[in-house]
């Protein structure tokens, strides 16, 4: 019979030990890399929707039918004479309207989302009671004209822009939520169409 | 199966040893390690994005305001502060305008002054994520220019712009519908090619900016003229 030599039950039980240490640390890191890749994704994806808010505010759009003057555009905010009402959302998708057309070009299919607390995890949550979310603006979007406006044509813009996919299940709602902030001169000296 | 390791003696195998076992153990961990630095670095790369188009957003609202404030007032006959020694001049200006510490009172009413010379009504006051900030201390040249770029994080940008004469050929300014006047309104000038910076990320940190070790900058240029309007 040969003889065989292999691990010692003390050489066993470290090397296990050694293992088991490892692998609940490679595990326990490969969880939290799921949450970092949501995060990093979130965050991507609400820069690529602030761009896309900004831009239409900007620079307006284009609508498959012709508005009060005839023409299918929607003037951007650097296109008329006064900003528009706060809000510019329907169902925290942006909707805008201009030239008496009215564009949502970044609205998803409607889902629901429990408020647990107040501004938690939308930023305009009540405290209790269910929203339908459709896009990305977790608030209102906000103008501001009366004050610090230079010569009466500058307007400043205030959006947030939230994750609704992410903020249902995050820990902390904060992360998935960002608010942006720019200045648009008013050019145009008749009103919107 | 096949064996792992050859028989080192007729008849006996071997198995690992413990060096081998920690070693490849040791291995993965570094392997782990650097998994971890490269989410670190990728998260660390989406903020600098994110950093970066708030700073577009905001150096877009800087330009804004400064074209309307030269377009549409008198600003541009005395308004902007020379300052020198910026940090990072090459291959930016080292001699750049910015708002002086008198406000913009003769340009406006006190209320649309969207200057203010104290950190605390910066970080604070009535506004505050529109407001500039200007730093004073020291020699008037030595002032600087800030706004918020994320106030939440505390990350601030540095503002400031320089001013060319443009005069093209084909205008005879003043004389044949050249829409460029003189900043004061009435007398013939010339339009401007304004170049604006936007510098980041400063952090205000006991009423005074820090200037950052790697300063990233944003620049914006157009062209501007005071018109009859």
């Amino acid at each position: 019979m040969r003889r065989q030599a292999g691990f010692t039950f003390l050489e066993l039980t470290i090397a296990a030990a050694a293992s088991g240490i490892i692998m609940l640390t490679s595990a326990g890191f490969l969880v939290k890399a799921l949450g970092w890749y949501d995060e990093l994704n979130a965050k991507l994806e609400m820069n690529r929707h602030a761009r896309e808010t900004f831009r239409l505010l900007a620079y307006g759009g284009m609508a498959t039918s012709n508005g009060n003057d005839g023409t299918k555009y929607l003037y951007g905010i650097r296109g008329r004479a006064a900003a528009p009402s706060s809000g510019l959302r329907n169902n925290y998708a942006l909707q805008y309207t201009s030239n008496n057309l009215t564009l949502t070009p970044d609205k998803f299919a409607a889902m629901t989302i429990t408020c647990t607390a107040a501004a938690n995890p939308l930023p305009d949550c009540g405290g209790s009671g269910s929203k339908t979310v459709q896009g990305w603006l977790g608030n209102d979007v906000t103008f501001q004209s009366s004050s610090r406006s230079v010569a009466g044509d500058t307007v400043e813009m205030t959006f947030t822009v939230t994750d609704p996919y992410q903020i249902q299940r995050a820990k902390s709602a904060a992360l998935f939520t960002d608010t942006y902030r720019t200045v648009f001169t008013l050019n145009r000296m008749e009103s919107d169409p | 199966m096949k064996p792992t390791r050859l028989p080192n003696k007729a008849g006996a195998q071997s198995g690992f040893t413990m060096m081998e076992v920690m070693a490849a153990a040791m291995v993965l961990s570094i392997f782990i390690i650097g998994l971890g630095t490269s989410w670190v670095v990728a998260d660390r790369r989406a903020n600098d994005l994110i950093q970066r188009q708030k700073a577009v957003f905001v150096a877009n609202a800087e330009m804004e305001r400064l074209t309307a404030l030269y377009n549409n007032t008198a600003y541009g006959t005395l308004g902007g502060a020379l300052t020198i020694g910026y940090e990072n001049s090459v291959p930016f200006p080292a001699s750049r305008l910015t708002y002086s510490s008198a406000g913009l009172s003769p340009y406006m009413t006190s209320g649309n002054d969207y200057t203010t010379t104290s950190s605390a009504t910066f970080q604070s006051g009535t506004g505050a994520p529109f407001l500039v900030w200007v730093a004073t201390g020291g020699l008037g040249t030595a002032n600087r220019n800030y706004v918020w770029l994320d106030q939440g994080q505390n990350v601030m940008a540095r503002l400031s712009w320089v001013l060319t004469a443009v005069t093209p050929a084909q205008c005879v300014v003043g004389s044949d519908g050249c829409p460029c006047l003189g900043f004061g309104g009435s007398l013939a000038g010339s339009c401007q090619k304004l170049d604006l910076f936007l510098e980041y990320p400063f952090r205000l940190v006991s009423g005074a900016a820090t200037t950052p070790s790697n300063i990233r900058t944003v620049s914006l240029s157009t062209i501007i003229g005071r018109t009859t309007r």
